[in-house]
Formats: C-alpha cells, sequence, structure tokens
C-alpha cells in the first residue's frame, strides 16, 4: 500500500524501470496499480544496442512481477515523509496484529 | 401417444448462436471509452485508469509482447484481463541476431499474465522510418542466434 501510495505521487514523472531480464526501459510514469504494475509512456530503451527489438515502441505496460528497481527522480522524493509513512505503517500492523491476538484467545 | 404439434420455433433450451452475445470484455471498454467522454477528455489517455485497466488504449492495436522466455511476439491485441492475460491476434514470433530479424507467423495466442513481461505499442512511422533490425530470412537469423549462443 505504501509503494502503492508512493509511486501514485510519481505519475507524470520520468523513471527508469529495470527488469529481472536486464534490460532498462525508461519512460514517464502514466499509471501503476496495488499489483505495482506500471505503465509508461515515451519510452525509450537504455540499452539500445543490447536490445534493439525495444527501440521502437510507444508506450510500455510492465507486470509488476518482472521489476527489479525502479530508479526515480531524486527531486522527486522527499525522503523524511517516506519515513513517516513507513513508520506509520509499521504501527498500524503492529496495532492490528496485537488487537487479532487479543481477541484470538478470547475468541 | 399423443401427436407431436407444428414445430413452434427455436426451443430455449438450445444454446445461443455465436456471435449473437457480444463479448463482455467490449462492454467494459466501451464503458471505459464512454467514462472517458463524460469526463470530456481528449483521448483515454487523459484519464488515469490504473494498471492493468489503461491497456483499454493498446486494444486493437499492433502491440509486442515479450515473455519471460525471451520471445517476442507481435500482434493485434484482442483483450486483456485482471491478471495481463493477453489475446493477440495475427501474431509474429520475432528472432533477431547479428543487425536482423525475421518473423514466424503463429496465428492467435492467448498469453497467460505470469509469463508476460512488457505489453508495448509498437510505433510503426518510428520503425519504418528508422528499423533499427533489418528483415532477413528466418534461416539466416537462426543461423546467427546458435553462433551468437556458442
Amino acid at each position: 500500500m505504501l509503494f502503492y501510495t508512493f509511486f501514485k505521487t510519481l505519475m507524470g514523472k520520468e523513471v527508469v524501470v529495470e527488469l529481472k531480464n536486464g534490460v532498462a526501459i525508461r519512460g514517464t510514469l502514466h499509471s501503476v496499480d496495488h499489483f505495482l504494475n506500471f505503465k509508461l509512456t515515451e519510452t525509450s530503451v537504455e540499452d539500445p544496442v543490447r536490445f534493439p527489438q525495444l527501440t521502437t515502441l510507444k508506450s510500455a505496460f510492465i507486470r509488476g512481477s518482472v521489476v527489479r528497481y525502479v530508479h526515480v527522480p531524486s527531486a522527486e522524493v522527499d525522503t523524511s515523509l517516506l519515513q513517516d509513512a513507513a513508520r506509520k505503517e509499521a504501527f498500524e500492523a503492529a496495532a492490528a496484529a496485537a488487537k487479532a491476538a487479543e481477541e484470538a484467545p478470547a475468541a | 401417444e399423443r401427436p407431436m404439434g407444428p414445430a413452434r420455433g427455436p426451443s430455449r433450451l438450445r444454446p445461443p448462436r455465436c456471435g449473437t452475445h457480444r463479448p463482455f470484455r467490449l462492454l467494459a471498454l466501451r464503458g471505459q471509452q464512454a467514462m472517458a467522454a463524460r469526463l470530456g477528455a481528449e483521448t483515454a489517455y487523459d484519464v488515469d485508469y490504473a494498471g492493468t485497466a489503461s491497456l483499454c488504449n493498446e486494444v486493437g492495436k499492433t502491440c509486442m509482447v515479450v515473455l519471460t522466455d525471451g520471445r517476442h511476439l507481435i500482434g493485434t491485441l484482442s483483450s486483456y484481463d485482471q491478471f495481463a492475460s493477453v489475446v493477440l491476434e495475427k501474431a509474429v514470433e520475432r528472432h533477431h541476431a547479428a543487425g536482423k530479424y525475421a518473423d514466424t507467423p503463429v496465428g492467435t495466442f492467448v498469453v497467460r499474465g505470469e509469463n508476460i513481461v512488457l505489453i508495448a505499442e509498437l510505433d510503426e512511422a518510428k520503425e519504418k522510418a528508422h528499423p533499427a533490425l533489418e528483415k532477413a530470412s528466418m534461416d539466416e537469423v537462426l543461423l546467427a542466434e546458435s553462433e551468437a549462443a556458442t
């Protein structure tokens, strides 16, 4: 949920998605979903010598399961906000786990 | 024994003829496009459809589908689903090696989403203007492929 929200804040920015098979695709992030599938527009391949087939693509839908890295522009990322969000999510997860443990022996 | 009366038309138990029912996905696609029109968008790209739903912009267009085993399939994107499975019509399998490529027609493919790496719309104008690879015969390309492998 956290990274879905994080990528939603990056919609319209240029990112480079590096896949598990080694190909890196640069493009403008058009949309993302909760599986972290990415849709990029105005795409280009970072290494056209190794992957000549992918040079003439208009847009790319990349399945989330094949992504290894996403290079994001550091100017667009507020790390303090990210840290706060991560702490909040960890706190909520711990609270939910504690509540579930409380209700389980009672039930 | 009751005598059989005159035939009264198709029995309700018989299944409908093929083609009388519009595919559900086409209706969903029309719904999405109608939604885009209602929101006053120029094209469906103006509306932010999340993830797989954004593939509705690519339906009917020539797309390249890259699979996890390295194959590149190029065909007309017919339909998709929430797992990013696709149906490709008039598909060709493109092999490339040493600056050359060759296509093998493979017909209609239904590809399960878990095998898909990416689905990309081909820019045909760009391809005609600056072809990255030159077309060659299948034998040449397969030979070059096997040479590259060794």
